[in-house]
Formats: structure tokens, sequence, C-alpha cells
């Protein structure tokens, strides 16, 4: 770790300038949101380190692997924000509403393209703090997310370092000394690199966002409209992200079906019974386009492998599953990855297979090497492993190599197939209805949001990062390496996916109408009579716009494959410059007069 | 694992597994008109495909694990002495050498790390 420390030093340097420059942007744009509907709440120096802590949270092993994929959600942290500042209802529409550039953000192969959870915490603190409204939060989060790109390249880089704790623990067969080195040095270190800069921001910012604010309100007032705009634009760019996932081989209509029907429904709709259309028409895509699947073979497998002698109880492999889904991302750095965190997982198993301290040893540096899945999904190798470890102990002969060789074998497409399926399906769809019932129906406009929807999104997440990761576990032991070709082959996958891949086209396509909300006021004065042109864009289909922005961001996104933060920044520059008032248009009374390109 | 590949690939796609002597010879006798991406484990296949006739002007680098002897020179990729030689070579017939994890994140030229 000598050249990259080195040049992250660096990296880190430019990183912070680039920090403050943002920093100064986001009070900008901040200034420019619109007018403060709420009285500002006080920021408290006690309120500013619980939300430091949270946002710590969120990121730590500590919550079972929920902070990641419940807590780290701006829906989630908007309401966390909400309780802690008194105003539960205003956080949880804050949060929906920065939640809606998040919809498809997804971490892969170890890059963070924005911190949501940045952006829900310190945003929904800022708002709150500042008196800003739903979508002025949105307008200061985008910009405060992109900040976590910055403590994430530390973080990757310095846990590094703690990985060779972990190596030295190995050698001396100290199996507790491993589960130790993925903690103690790896959650102090992030306690302090997440909890610090977001309980001061929270602290001193409301104060200056707020003071900017009221310099905007009196001196630029079209900005505001501006932000506005762009508000309603950004949601184009979360749902683009989504569709990268979505818009595929022969499911694509049903996002155009959702949108249209959605449209037919007068925008706003109510996800759940919307859903529930998804649902069957996923049900029916998948029964007329399905092929016969294997069930017979997987079944002969199955008996098979049950005569196996085994050492190892269901508990041992629990306890190996408890440890993976906490700590599998707890050191996770750019030399090993999750590497510590497998190593980590499997102490319980090597501390009951092994005695000799030499084939401790063995064992614990075998599973510290370089290991990178997607760890819900991916944990159906966890159990492989277990299953091959136990029979290694057991007299058979299997080598290092050939335990490596299926970590390394099947990471990769775990990885992917994971990814799609918790990322890009699932995730997205229950944050939908999440917000949907947060806002009912109503995300970007709602002021106050439900308790439900949070709390809908929490308990379906932790059903499925629970249930499904600890079956995957459990499978992947008890069957072995044919788990794996097993549930791909079944067909059962496939089809679980393109069925959820065509609820989500679904639920996306009617979700574009009521978040993406963008118009055009240009009107002319021909001969006496108007032409407004958002009423003959209308005679062709009500919401087009929203829908060619959609499509045009998800064009750049998913076929240009330009970055998502130039996309942002441009959204929003759009935004403000197309609201400057130099455009004919008609007021109420019939009377041309200037007004701004696009507005939401 | 052949299987597991050919499973994890998105539908639609054909995945073909090969030794390297075969991949040489079906490449060549028919040249695919279709899109084609070569997944190979290490630089030194992309050499021996290479040295053997199936040339190519780009090379993208995924991310390769830490180990005794390896250097980390972008993100999650690491690289020992004999791959940076590998990998020079290629470069030095011409071969445009990218670092990049993940598609349409940030990348790095080979070229511009130092020498190892």
């Amino acid at each position: 770790m000598n050249v990259p420390v080195k040049k992250d030093k660096k990296q880190i340097a430019i990183a912070m300038m680039i920090t403050m420059l943002l920093l100064a942007g986001s009070f900008i744009f901040a200034q420019a949101a619109p007018v403060a509907q709420d009285t500002p709440v006080t920021m408290s120096l006690p309120m500013a380190i619980i939300i430091g802590l949270m946002y710590y949270m969120s990121m730590s092993p500590f919550l079972g692997n929920l902070g990641y994929t419940v807590f780290y959600r701006p829906l989630v942290a908007g309401t966390l924000v909400g309780i802690v500042m008194g105003h539960p209802a205003e956080g949880i529409a804050i949060g929906a509403n920065i939640n809606v550039l998040y919809l498809g953000w997804i971490s892969a192969g170890g890059s963070l393209p924005g911190d949501p959870g940045l952006a829900g915490y310190l945003g929904t603190a800022l708002a709150l703090g500042s008196g800003l409204d739903v979508n002025g939060a949105l307008a200061i989060a985008a910009p405060l997310g992109l900040l976590g790109s910055i403590t994430w390249s530390l973080r990757m880089a310095v846990c590094a370092t703690f990985a060779h704790k972990a190596d030295a623990f190995a050698e001396k067969g100290d199996i507790k000394g491993v589960a130790r080195a993925n903690i103690i040095y790896s959650q102090p270190f992030q306690f302090v690199l997440y909890a610090v800069p977001v309980t001061l921001a929270a602290y001193l910012g409301s104060a200056a966002v707020q003071a900017g604010l009221n310099w905007v309100a009196a001196n630029a007032i079209w900005v505001m409209s501006g932000l506005y705009t762009a508000s309603g634009m950004l949601a184009a760019l979360g749902i683009a992200l989504n569709l990268k996932f979505l818009l595929v081989k022969n499911v694509w209509p049903y996002f155009f079906a959702g949108y249209i029907i959605a449209t037919l429904m007068g925008g706003s709709v109510n996800l759940l019974p919307f859903a529930a259309l998804g649902g069957v028409l996923a049900f029916m895509h998948v029964t007329f386009t399905g092929k016969g699947d294997s069930a017979e073979k997987t079944e002969k497998v199955e008996k098979e492998v049950a005569e196996k002698k085994r050492i190892l109880t269901e508990k041992d492999v629990f306890a190996s599953w408890w440890r993976w889904l906490c700590f599998s991302h707890s050191c996770y750095n750019w030399e090993r990855m999750q590497g510590i965190g497998f190593g980590h997982s499997m102490t319980p198993i090597i501390a009951k297979l092994y005695t000799k301290k030499e084939d401790v040893t063995a064992a614990l540096k075998r599973h510290l090497v370089f290991y990178n899945t997607q760890p819900d999904i991916g944990g159906i190798i966890n159990g492989i492993v277990i299953a091959m470890e136990e029979e290694r102990a057991l007299g058979a002969d299997i080598t290092d190599d050939a335990i490596n060789a299926v970590k390394v074998g099947l990471m990769g497409p775990m990885a992917g197939i994971g990814d799609t399926i918790q990322q890009g399906i699932v995730i997205p769809i229950l944050l939908a209805i999440g917000m949907n019932i947060a806002t009912g129906g109503q995300v970007g406009t709602a002021t106050k949001g439900n308790i439900l929807g949070p709390l809908f999104f929490f308990v379906s997440m932790a059903a499925f990062v629970w249930g499904v990761g600890w079956w995957l576990y459990k499978t992947g032991y008890l069957k072995g390496r044919d788990a794996v070709t097993n549930i791909l082959r079944s067909g059962t996958l496939d089809r679980l996916m393109s069925g959820a891949m065509v609820l989500g086209n679904f639920v996306i396509g009617a979700l574009t109408v009521s978040f993406v909300s963008l118009k055009t006021p240009l009107a002319f004065m021909i001969g006496g009579s108007s032409f407004v042109i958002q009423d003959i864009l209308n005679m062709f289909m009500p919401n087009l716009l929203p829908l060619i922005l959609t499509l045009v961001v998800w064009w750049l996104v998913a076929k240009k494959q330009v970055s998502v933060t130039k996309i942002m920044f441009a959204i929003i520059l759009i935004g403000i410059l197309a609201s400057i008032p130099i455009w004919p248009s008609i007021n109420e009374a019939g009377e041309v007069i200037k007004a701004g390109l696009l507005s939401s | 694992m052949v299987d597991v590949l050919r499973l994890a690939a998105p539908a639609g796609l054909e995945v073909v597994a090969e030794t390297i002597e075969n991949s040489v010879k079906s490449l060549q006798d028919n040249p695919t008109p279709e899109t084609t991406m070569i997944l190979m484990k290490y630089p030194k296949t992309a050499k021996q495909l290479y040295d053997a006739g199936i040339t190519f002007s780009a090379l993208n680098i995924g991310g390769m694990g830490m180990g005794p002897g390896r250097k980390n020179v972008f993100k999650n990729t690491s690289i020992s002495s004999e791959e940076y030689q590998v990998l020079k070579s290629l470069q030095d017939d011409g071969v445009e050498i990218t670092f990049m994890s993940v598609p349409g994140e940030k990348s790095k030229e080979f070229k511009d790390i130092p020498a190892i």
C-alpha cells in the first residue's frame, strides 16, 4: 500500500477542494430553493450528534445488513432525521423526494456513484434546519450525495491496511483475532470518518443555508422556480438509472404500459393495487413465455447428498451466516474487497473443524484472500465452501486450489445475478411502493408523509435480506456445489427474474408519471388566437415531456455511458437556465407575458 | 463451472468456454460477424491469443486480486511484475490497455502507471 496511499493523498486533496466548491455550490442551490414553508427547526448539538451517529450506523455492520439495504436509503433516513428533529411527517416527505434521485442507484464492484445515505441524513437535516421545502431539499441533497464518494475512496484505501492485521492474526492461528481485526480497527475509523463531518455539517450548515435562502428570496426569485424545475427533472435521472436494468429484451413494453395506464388514470396512482396488476401481468408473461423446467434432476441430487456425513450443525452454519450478514463489508477495501469479511464468516466453521494450529492457520489464510460478490445472493458460495471445508476435514482430498476455484469462479456470476436481483429490482420496487405509501402518491408535492411508507420498506426488505439470504446460505451448505447449477438450471430463478422485471417496468412506468414533472409555459399569440404549446402537446398525450426526458436520460446513461454526475449538473443547470423569463407566454388574463421555457 | 457461467449470462447471449488452442482455431476459422466479448483470466492468455494471430486493438483489465508480489495499481486491480511485462509487450504492439472495474466508471490507462 505504499504507492496507492500517496496517490490517494493527492486525490483526497483534490477531492477536498471539490468538496468545498460543491458545498459552496449547494448553498447557492439552496439559496435558490423555494421560500421556506415552515419555520425552521433550530438544530441543537445533541440532534446533530444523533444524526451523525445515524449516518454512521447506516454504513456500519451492526444492523444485520439492514444498514446498507434499508437505513442507508433517503426514505428511511429522512424519517429518522424527522423524528430526531421533531418533525417526522415533514422528514418522511423530504426523504421520499430525495429518494427519487436514488431510486435506481446501484453500487457494484466497489464503486460508490453518489451517497444516498449522506443525501438523506444531511439533506433532510439541512432542509428541516433551514425551513426548506420538499423540492428545495432535493436540490441541496443532490450535490451533497456526491461528497460521499470522497469519504468512500479514503475508506477503501485505509481499510486495506487493516487487512494486514487480519493476516497477522491468521499467521498465529488466532481465530478470534481475525474476527476482531474485521471490526475493531475498521469500525472506529469509519465512525470518525462518517459521523464527525455529518455532525459538524448538520450543526453548522443550517444557519448558512438559511442565510443564503433569504438572500436569494430577496434578489433572484426566478432561480427558485429554476430549482423547482430542476427538482422535477432530476427524478428522470433516478428513474433512468433503474431503467438501465429494466428496459431490456422482451419486457420493455411493460414500462410503456405502466406509463400509459397511469397517465389515463390522471397521473398519481395508488401503487399497491397498481403493483398487484403488475403482478398479474408478470404471472401471465412468465406463463406464456416460460420454458419447461427440470425439477426432476434437482430432486435426484438432493437425495444423494442427504446421506452425507456431517460434523457441523445448523447452528454452526447459522453462526457463520450471521457473521457474513453483518460483517461482509466491515473492512471492505480495494486490496481484498470482502476478503476479510469472508474470512470472518468462516471463523466459527474453522474453530469447529480444525484443532491443529497449522491447519487453523492454513484455513484462515485460505479465506482472507481477495473476494467480492453480492452478499445476500452470493451467500450461497459461503455455504458451498463450508460444505467443502467439512468434507476436507473428514479426510476428502480437496485441495486449496479446488476451494479457491469455487470461490473465484462463482463470485463473479453471483455478483452479476445478485446485483441485478437485489439492487436492480427488489430494492427499487419496494422503495417505490414505500415512497408512494409515504406520500399518498404525491412525491414531490406532499409536504407531510406517512410513517407506513418507510415501515413497509423496512419490513419487506428485512424479510428479503434475512429470509432469502439465510435460505441460500443453507442451501449452499446442504447441496454443495450442485446448489448453484441446480438453482440456475431449474429455471425458477429465470422465471422469477423476468417476472420481477415485468413488475418493475410496469411500476416504474407508472412512477415516471408522478415523479417526473416537466411542462413548458411557452405560448404565442397569433392573429388574436393563442397557441399554448403545452395544450398542443397534451392533445397528443399528456405527460409527453416527462416521458421524452426520461428516455433521453436513459439513453445517455445506458447507451452513451455518460456519467451520472455530469447529467445531474446538466439537469440542474438546464432547469435554472430554462427558467430565465425571456420566453413568450400567456397569463390567465390572456395577456402576453415573459416566462421561462420550462417549468415543473 | 461452464454451466454456471452459461446460466449466469443474460438471456440471449451465447457463452462458449474453450481452451486457448481451440479458441484460436475457432476464432480464425469463422470470424464472428456478431459482437464477441472475449473474457480471459490472466494477462498472459491475452498475449497468447495475440501472438497466435487473434489481434485486437484494445484490452480492458477488470479487478485482479492482491497477493504477495503484486502491486495495487488501480482500485481493486493489482498486477505482478510478470503481468506488467506481458501487458507492456502488448502495449508496444499497439494495443490500448485500460483499467476499468465497472462499465461506465472511472478508468485509468495502462501507460500511465509506473513500471513494476
